[in-house]
């Protein structure tokens, strides 16, 4: 999957050096805005059809939910704090922040509701989360403990980085991160086209 | 900007009326079969396009080292900030079970 996303936006990026002519954008954009979505609504769909996260989330008690948004919470200041140092704004760094390692989705919203730019640095910033979060991992649950190593993964910990939170954690935690991947996954579509278009 | 405040509305709107959907069972078969096949080839248009627009625009390809040294900063103290707002919370968390054990 990540070789086809990789692909998909090199292939991009040279039809529009070689190809494509800059006037044909405008076109492009209107376009572009109505299959994002359209794709949405098809993400909405994945999400809600998820019926045992609801339900586990009922019958483990809601205080469950403090995780993904502590997470979540702490991604988006982290994002914001780093972002200062560079002089961004904050609109942009808690927007790239809130992507929460699903780098596809926060880069193609972003850089259909924002700029191609930012989009870019969203792209970046959350592939480099899931590459630190595999490294991140097994030295927050040996070091730190079972809470904090699903921390890094963000909304991967459902896919991605949850065999490796099994492996490296155990079994126990496995329903836990898989919540809180699926809960910040829900947040994702939500949170980002809010705070990137925030004004401060 | 205008616009831009309806794109925002629609694709919340949009996402809710999908969660709805998908919650409701509706369709279902379809779905387990299709969906995720769908989505993939969706992103990978969505992907593409954004290749497109950043290939169009010769400042982000001057500037990607830059970006790639602030995407590496900003995703080191997202994760850094995530594990402390857990470590905080987790000890919360550790006090009430041993409470509730007590």
């Amino acid at each position: 999957m990540t070789w086809i996303v990789l692909a998909s936006v090199i292939g991009g990026i040279l039809f529009g050096n070689l190809v494509v002519p800059p006037e044909m954008l405008s076109k492009m954009d209107t376009v572009v805005t109505w299959a994002l979505a359209l794709l949405l609504f098809l993400i909405g769909i994945d999400l809600g059809r998820n019926t045992d996260v609801f339900k586990q989330i009922k019958s483990l008690g809601f205080k469950i939910l403090l995780i993904p948004f502590s997470v979540a919470f702490g991604s988006i200041i982290g994002a914001v704090a780093a972002g200062f140092l560079f002089g961004m704004p904050i609109n942009e760094s808690s927007a790239v922040g809130a992507g929460f390692g699903w780098y596809s989705l926060s880069s193609v919203i972003i850089s259909q509701m924002h700029n191609a730019e930012t989009g870019t640095l969203a792209f970046l910033t959350n592939v480099f989360r899931e590459l630190f979060a595999f490294i991140t991992i097994p030295l927050a649950a040996q070091y730190l403990g079972k809470y904090e190593a699903i921390a890094p993964g963000g909304a991967t910990t459902m896919d991605t980085t949850l065999p490796l939170i099994s492996k490296t954690v155990g079994k126990e935690i496995v329903v836990l991160a898989f919540i809180n991947g699926a809960v910040l996954s829900m947040l994702v579509p939500v949170l980002v086209p809010l705070l990137i278009k925030l004004n401060f | 900007m205008v616009k831009k405040v309806i794109i925002l509305w629609m694709i919340l709107i949009t996402l809710i009326a999908g969660i709805f959907l998908g919650y409701s069972g509706l369709m279902k078969g379809f779905f387990d079969r299709y969906l995720e096949k769908i989505i993939t080839l969706g992103l990978i248009i969505l992907l593409f396009c954004m290749g497109v627009k950043i290939g169009l625009n010769k400042q982000i390809l001057q500037n990607l080292s830059y970006l790639s040294l602030k995407a590496i900063l900003i995703s080191l103290s997202a994760i850094a900030f995530s594990v402390l707002s857990i470590r905080i919370l987790a000890a919360k968390l550790l006090i009430l079970e041993k409470e509730e054990t007590h």
